[in-house]
């Protein structure tokens, strides 16, 4: 037995002496005895005994007192049985009410005290045990809450979305931990437009936020580089599957808006339905969730089609995590809720259809309200986006401040190249500020260069294209005029006017030209002239000079 | 990279995977792709995932396989457009011949 101190407290010399060796025959060796209150006090003080056996009838403090003294000034547990002469009853009841656990009638029954004290100092060292427990809970409470404050402040910091990008939503975000395991990410796209993202990792608190620094660092470095929503997914999909353990996922709506808020493209895995609430009718439209939510699939499996979602000024988008339509109303008295009592999608489906353009503030309070509830058990994040102009959202980094020109001549070895405009489109990307018109300018220079040398240099007539057989005898010819082409040139200018923040491209070729005054509007049918038509569209301008062989377009950078 | 094809299991579905480039230079792969088609095609679907740029020579391409299979009551479709491709198949009205998701 490990050393546990008895304290003995009676005035009587025979009682300490018989009590003292009873202990002793039982193995306690730590036993201490008072022969009055004081003294008992004094000792508990000293020794800090883990047992007391309290005499009640004593001079000067009585074992009342005594009790009652000690159960206050004691910071653990502190067992007291009292030993009494007296069987009757109040006195008996009285040594309970004052504190002490438990009474021994004299004279006693050694066996039955030594079994009582041996239970109170097994309650006893439960006792402490417990106190020793919950002193290392709070120290580790501390410690948590030290680290989660150092979490917390760096998700604050690291996590922020640009204020200019935020602005076109309208986001609600109720954390049901201090961590939320909901995640909303806007960006702009380098050439006007918008990127958002929504996710919900499984569970909530600050398991659930780990994939968010690694989802958000992707997700602001391929925005950056105006990537496609195809590719977000897919990287996403891929690193979080990497990351997270096999049981956690993230589910996801991974959107872009296109620059003239007309045109969302959206990847849709897991997440509640999304809804379109069109501005001219008032109609609803709704987009269920296509895919498996990320970090689940591996690369072969996954998959990235789309919902393009047309959208006109003022229509909105609704989407969120499933924590509203979730959320259960507050329990009354022992009722059990469950699935039965979810809100459900239907419910908010209905609010959107039937709103006159509910804010997402709106629609909380009517979820709020029908719940009877104030507080989520989950966390909640619902969101609205309003079509609209995001030209404003392009990233104007400085253009090169020098007019220049660029200027090449593809004489018929160059022409053979097969990687000309790339090269060309190349050198114009990487000056400053012109990275976001890559794709534009792509496109028009193929267009103008493949008309240049198709029917210019090479002489061939797009009427040929109209039939299948002749489709693909176009090419052939192609292929054959181009390899045995001896002379003729395609001319390329490149003229930038960053006062006026405009851009000009001019083609011209060594071919005979056509009569442009001529040219019809191509039909739906027609296997050609679509070359123009993407140009007229695409650029602000567009005209010919001489006798059609130069073509010359002009937009804004 | 190349141009892949892919039927379905039940053959109703051939689906035709193009690379980063869409222009003239896959004007043969493209057409092989479709050339000997399974009786039991139903649908085509052009997958534009890694498809960063097309032109408008694709788009004849692509008009040119439905002439081919002109009275046969094929679908078609084109999935997976990155934003500038998606803009020239809409600029172009692509969406009223095509299936565009």
């Amino acid at each position: 037995m490990d050393s546990q101190r008895i304290l003995i407290v009676d005035d009587d010399p025979i009682n300490r002496t018989l009590l003292l060796h009873m202990l002793q025959q039982q193995g306690y060796k730590e036993c201490y005895e008072a022969k009055n209150g004081e003294e008992a006090i004094a000792l508990a003080a000293k020794y800090n005994p883990d047992i007391v056996l309290l005499d009640i009838v004593m001079p000067g403090l009585d074992g009342f007192q005594v009790a009652k003294h000690l159960k206050e000034n004691s910071t653990s547990y502190i067992p007291i049985i009292f030993i009494t002469a007296s069987d009757d009853r109040s006195t008996l009841l009285r040594c309970l009410e004052v504190g002490g656990d438990d009474f021994a009638q004299k004279p006693f029954d050694k066996f039955i005290l030594a079994a009582k004290i041996k239970a109170h100092l097994r309650i006893r060292n439960l006792a402490s045990q417990i106190a020793t427990q919950n002193t290392e809970l709070n120290t580790y409470r501390q410690e948590v809450d030290r680290e989660h404050a150092i979490i917390e402040h760096i998700y604050k910091h690291a996590l922020t979305n640009p204020p200019e990008a935020l602005d076109f939503f309208d986001v609600k975000q109720i954390s049901a931990d201090n961590f939320n395991g909901d995640l909303f990410l806007t960006q702009p796209h380098p050439s006007g437009g918008i990127y958002f993202f929504l996710g919900d990792f499984t569970g909530h608190g600050l398991a659930s936020t780990i994939g968010a620094i690694p989802v958000f660092r992707s997700f602001a470095a391929m925005t950056k580089n105006g990537q496609s929503v195809v590719e977000i997914a897919s990287t996403l999909n891929n690193s979080l599957r990497t990351i997270l353990p096999p049981d956690r996922f993230c589910s996801a709506i991974i959107g872009h808006v296109n620059d003239m808020g007309e045109r969302a493209i959206v990847w849709h895995g897991g997440l509640p339905d999304m809804y379109l609430k069109k501005h001219a009718d008032d109609t609803l439209v709704t987009y269920s969730a296509k895919h498996m939510a990320l970090g689940i699939l591996s690369p072969e499996e996954f998959e990235t089609d789309c919902n393009i979602i047309e959208l006109e000024p003022r229509d909105s988008l609704y989407f969120s995590s499933d924590g509203i339509i979730e959320a259960t109303p507050t329990p009354k008295n022992d009722e059990e809720v469950g699935a039965k009592d979810m809100l459900g999608e239907e419910q908010i489906r209905q609010w959107i259809e039937q709103g006159d353009d509910l804010s997402v503030t709106d629609l909380l309070t009517k979820v709020k309200s029908q719940l009877h509830r104030s507080t989520f058990d989950d966390d909640v994040t619902m969101v609205k986006f309003t079509a609209t102009d995001l030209r404003s959202l392009k990233v104007r980094q400085a253009i090169c401040r020098l007019p220049f020109s660029f200027t090449v001549s593809l004489g018929p070895h160059e022409l053979r190249n097969e990687d000309n405009v790339e090269q060309i489109v190349n050198v114009i990307a990487s000056q400053p500020g012109m990275a976001p018109l890559r794709s534009d300018i792509f496109t028009v220079l193929s267009e103008m260069y493949a008309n240049a040398l198709e029917h210019g240099v090479l002489g061939l007539d797009s009427k040929l294209k109209d039939s299948p057989e002749g489709f693909m005898a176009y090419y052939e010819d192609r292929f054959t005029r181009l390899e045995s082409l001896s002379k003729g040139f395609v001319k390329i200018e490149i003229n930038l006017y960053p006062s006026e923040y405009r851009m000009a491209i001019s083609v011209s070729d060594s071919g005979k030209g056509f009569d442009f005054m001529e040219t019809s509007i191509v039909n739906d049918q027609a296997s050609s002239g679509r070359g123009l038509l993407l140009l007229s569209e695409i650029c602000d301008a567009l005209w010919f000079e001489g006798n059609g062989n130069r073509i010359v377009v002009e937009f804004s950078v | 990279m190349s141009i892949e094809a892919d039927y379905s299991t039940d053959s109703s579905t051939l689906v035709i995977r193009m690379d980063n480039k869409f222009d003239f230079s896959k004007v043969q792969d493209f057409r092989r792709a479709y050339s000997q088609p399974d009786d039991e095609v139903k649908t085509i679907v052009v997958d534009l995932k890694q498809t960063e740029y097309m032109d408008s020579s694709a788009l004849g391409m692509l008009l040119n396989m439905q002439k081919t299979f002109e009275g046969k009551n094929i679908d078609f479709e084109i999935i997976h457009c990155q934003e500038q491709v998606l803009r020239i198949l809409k600029i172009s009205r692509f969406d009223k011949k095509f299936t565009i998701r």
